[in-house]
């Protein structure tokens, strides 16, 4: 029927990008704890960043670790004042920088054309590989997201990990105990950063099309409910309800509507109900992870 | 110099309604100690509210406006029981997602409901009158006068009330009111239908201002949000300096830098005042760091 | 007269195999005991014995597992601690005792927030003035910027500004100096003598005891000793325990 072959590589190329979006949301929030409200923000960082350097030649191996580097830089220095801050701050000045970054995007017309946006950005190569069709494309951003799941996953059984959840579960304790929090914060909210910008130039080199309309808050927010749906600070859950989302989202568009309904709004809608219903009655996400509490970690760490 | 004097006035203008949606979000963190991302949309829904019963139920502008503040008051009232109390012992992300989803979902009922197109309140009172060297509108003239008279009488309300005075003991210290014999959820529901109800004068007012769209509430939350943090979470008299500031700087920086960065001007002055002073401008420091 | 007689009509207090703690954690391993209308009973213990929790448990605070607190007859075990309040019951806790960003008349009015307003909130604020002349002096005053000291009278008079018919007061000399130790029993003492039934909870053990009539001993969860103030000072197991003899 509808579901053509194209159809089904493009939602798969969607939800790779989404699944690293997800999951660098996921180690900053579900993880860490940090309400940061503006990976939107660090995922356009990284999109306009990667297009604007490879349409100036630079090749594309370059370009996007610098999109990556660049979203990282944003997430330190607006990490600086806040993350010794108590969350609320976080959110604020998060909530913040997105704004800033969406009239960056739209005002800065010499460089980014403004709501023009960017057209004809190159598709992705590697040392002379183009990844030219969305086949190819599909096996870039599956490796991507591979490669970002187990560095996540290698991060949550690290210590470091457990010092993040520790923070998440406990931060006076976690101070108690001698950690310094601040750093460890840091750091969760630059790497995740840092990934977002990833699924940014992911996003910009397969579309090759951006503009500000890319990168609003909505999809932040969009993010929030696929790790709530995942279980916060749970990896795998996180992908697979990335899977359900995008392929939600995607189905929503075929649903018969009559026409006094709004399908975006209706989307919208259901959704945020979701994320209510999510929150009040089963808080642990669709797929319980193992719980790893504050007792547990202590007891790891004291022997 | 009449140029200042003009900015400083339409930045009042501005402030005020910043301030008004400011009082609930800072009232609700006091009460609760986390932020209430549906507040702007709450304010959307009191400024919709208004708008149907004056456009399109033909009920005059005075009672319409205090309707929508009455009816919006309930909504907020709703909200908080139904989707925040259950969470109150549960960690803080569980009610900041679960008010971020709020939010979407009155979003989208408005735009199912009444469309995502801009409307306006078309009110027969835009002749402009000159004041020294200053030009305002009727509506800006009433915009100025509802944002102090409410601001007035909160004040009175949280000094000399037994109702306001448990306001500011809840925020102190909800479990010691509570022993005290002060019925803790009784005042935090009225704390959301103040907030709520004053949420909604910000929403008509900036709705007469300018125009209503279902997004609006996204915009009232960020300017609100920036006013809270800048004069100090928690702080109601801070986060009505906050909108003021920010609605003074906002129009300011909109005529000698450039307009299309008034939206963002209020977060670069947010962000520096954090690095310098964390806890905003009238906060207690020891609120803002966590040891 | 200071028997178990409980279920009697003088019993304003009963507590039967408590068992009470946060969370996971138990911290109250079945404790019983009762107070007498017109008492003064005080429970002493080390830290961490379960003084306080004992205190939170009765007022509905902790998570109660097993057995029952029975206030005035009454069954508190899931009432909200205003309702409780509202029945008579005062608790001064031990820290955070105080509004700080209210004044001090403002906290006295929160103390006896369920007065109606017929006069006779006048005339119990002015009755706690006249017993703490130093709260008199800073009504108007923050109760944020009062010295140690002032601040648990102020603790101590918002919690009779209800009238309660038990007051219940969590380490009221906790932190303060000798001198002031002295001054706040002194005031426990005459508020008992002026009719209220009191029950402190207490680590200066000797201080306690000598004001007490009844008096419990608390240890890790149980009680391990209970009698009358004056034989709880002579029991030599007590001496070596609590009173450094």
């Amino acid at each position: 029927m509808f579901a053509s072959y194209g159809l089904i590589v493009h939602l798969l190329v969607i939800i790779a990008i989404y699944g690293i979006l997800s999951l660098s949301l996921n180690l900053v929030l579900g993880v860490t704890g940090l309400f940061s409200i503006a990976h939107a923000a660090f995922y356009g960082v990284g999109a306009y960043t990667s297009a604007l350097l490879t349409m100036r030649g630079i090749p594309w191996v370059v370009a996007m670790p610098a999109g990556m580097v660049l979203a990282g830089i944003v997430a330190y220095i607006i990490g600086i004042p806040t993350v010794r801050l108590v969350g609320d701050y976080l959110a604020v000045v998060t909530l913040g920088l997105g704004e800033i970054a969406r009239a960056v995007f739209r005002n800065w017309i010499s460089v980014t054309r403004g709501p023009m946006g960017l057209p004809g950005i190159p598709s992705a190569s590697i040392f002379g590989f183009t990844f030219g069709t969305a086949e190819q494309y599909l096996v870039l951003a599956a490796i991507c997201l591979l490669v970002v799941y187990v560095i996540c996953q290698r991060l949550l059984s690290s210590p470091f990990g457990r010092v993040l959840k520790a923070i998440r579960e406990d931060q006076r304790a976690t101070l108690a105990l001698g950690k310094n929090v601040d750093r460890f914060k840091m750091w969760s909210f630059v790497i995740g950063a840092a990934m977002a910008g990833l699924a940014g130039s992911l996003f910009a080199h397969y579309i090759g099309f951006i503009d500000p309309s890319s990168f609003v808050m909505w999809l932040t927010f969009f993010l929030f409910l696929i790790i709530v749906l995942g279980g916060l600070g749970n990896n795998l859950g996180t992908v697979l309800a990335t899977v359900v989302f995008v392929a939600a989202r995607e189905g929503l568009r075929f649903v018969g509507l009559p026409d006094w309904i709004n399908p975006a709004a209706l989307q919208q809608f259901v959704f945020g109900m979701l994320l209510v219903v999510m929150t009040l009655f089963k808080p642990e996400g669709l797929i319980p992870a193992r719980k790893v509490t504050y007792r547990r970690y202590r007891q790891r760490v004291e022997g | 110099m009449g140029i200042a004097a003009q900015l400083l006035v339409n930045g009042l203008i501005a402030g005020g309604t910043y301030a008004l949606a400011a009082i609930g979000y800072s009232m609700v963190y006091g009460a609760l100690k986390f932020i209430n991302f549906a507040h702007g949309s709450i304010a959307m829904v009191g400024a919709y509210i208004a708008f149907v019963l004056f456009s399109l139920g033909g009920i005059p502008i005075i009672p319409a406006f205090l309707l929508s503040m009455a009816l919006t008051a309930l909504l907020g009232v709703l909200v908080e029981r139904l989707a925040y109390r259950p969470l109150r012992a549960s960690p803080k992300l569980a009610s900041l997602t679960t008010s971020v989803a709020v939010s979407f979902a009155l979003d989208a009922s408005v735009m199912m409901l009444l469309g995502a197109e801009i409307r306006s309140f078309r009110l027969p009172m835009q002749r402009t009158f000159q004041i020294g060297p200053v030009y305002l509108t009727l509506v800006q003239t009433v915009i100025i006068a509802c944002s102090f008279a409410f601001m007035f009488g909160l004040y009175f309300l949280l000094t000399f009330t037994k109702l306001g005075k448990s306001i500011r003991a809840i925020a102190d210290d909800l479990l010691l009111a509570e022993i005290s014999g002060i019925n803790g959820n009784l005042v935090i529901a009225a704390v959301f239908a103040i907030g709520s109800a004053l949420a909604a004068a910000a929403g008509v007012l900036i709705g007469m201002e300018t125009n209503l769209q279902p997004t609006m509430g996204f915009m009232i939350t960020v300017k609100a949000f920036a006013a809270v943090v800048l004069g100090g979470l928690g702080n109601v008299y801070g986060a009505i300096l906050g909108g003021f500031i920010i609605g003074i700087v906002e129009n300011l920086g909109a005529w000698y830098i450039s307009p299309v960065w008034k939206d963002s001007i209020a977060y670069v002055i947010l962000i520096l005042v954090l690095f310098v002073r964390p806890a905003g401008l009238l906060g207690k420091p020891e609120d803002a760091t966590v040891v | 007269m200071q028997g178990n007689n409980s279920g009697s009509r003088d019993t304003i207090l009963e507590i039967q195999d408590l068992v009470a703690g946060y969370g996971a954690s138990e911290v109250l391993h079945g404790i019983s005991m009762d107070i007498q209308v017109g008492e003064i009973v005080t429970m002493v213990g080390a830290n961490g014995a379960g003084k306080t929790t004992t205190l939170r448990s009765i007022c509905g605070l902790t998570n109660i597992r097993g057995g029952t607190v029975l206030f005035k007859g009454l069954k508190t075990t899931g009432k909200a601690p205003h309702v409780m309040s509202a029945r008579g019951l005062a608790f001064v806790p031990q820290e955070r005792s105080i509004f700080p960003s209210l004044s001090v008349h403002e906290n006295l009015e929160m103390g006896g927030y369920r007065l109606a307003d017929d006069g006779r909130f006048e005339e119990r604020v002015e009755r706690v003035y006249g017993r703490f002349p130093v709260l008199d002096q800073r009504r108007k005053q923050r109760a944020g910027t009062l010295s140690g000291g002032e601040r648990r009278m102020l603790a101590i008079g918002r919690g009779l500004m209800s009238n309660p018919d038990l007051l219940m007061l969590d380490e009221p000399s906790l932190g303060l100096a000798p001198k002031l130790v002295e001054e706040v029993f002194r005031h426990i003492q005459e508020i008992h003598e002026d009719g209220t039934t009191v029950f402190v909870v207490e680590q200066n053990a000797r201080r306690a005891l000598s004001i007490a009539d009844r008096a419990y001993v608390i240890e890790l969860g149980r009680i391990r000793h209970q009698g009358s103030g004056q034989e709880l000072l002579q029991d030599p197991e007590v001496q070596r325990a609590y009173l450094g003899g």
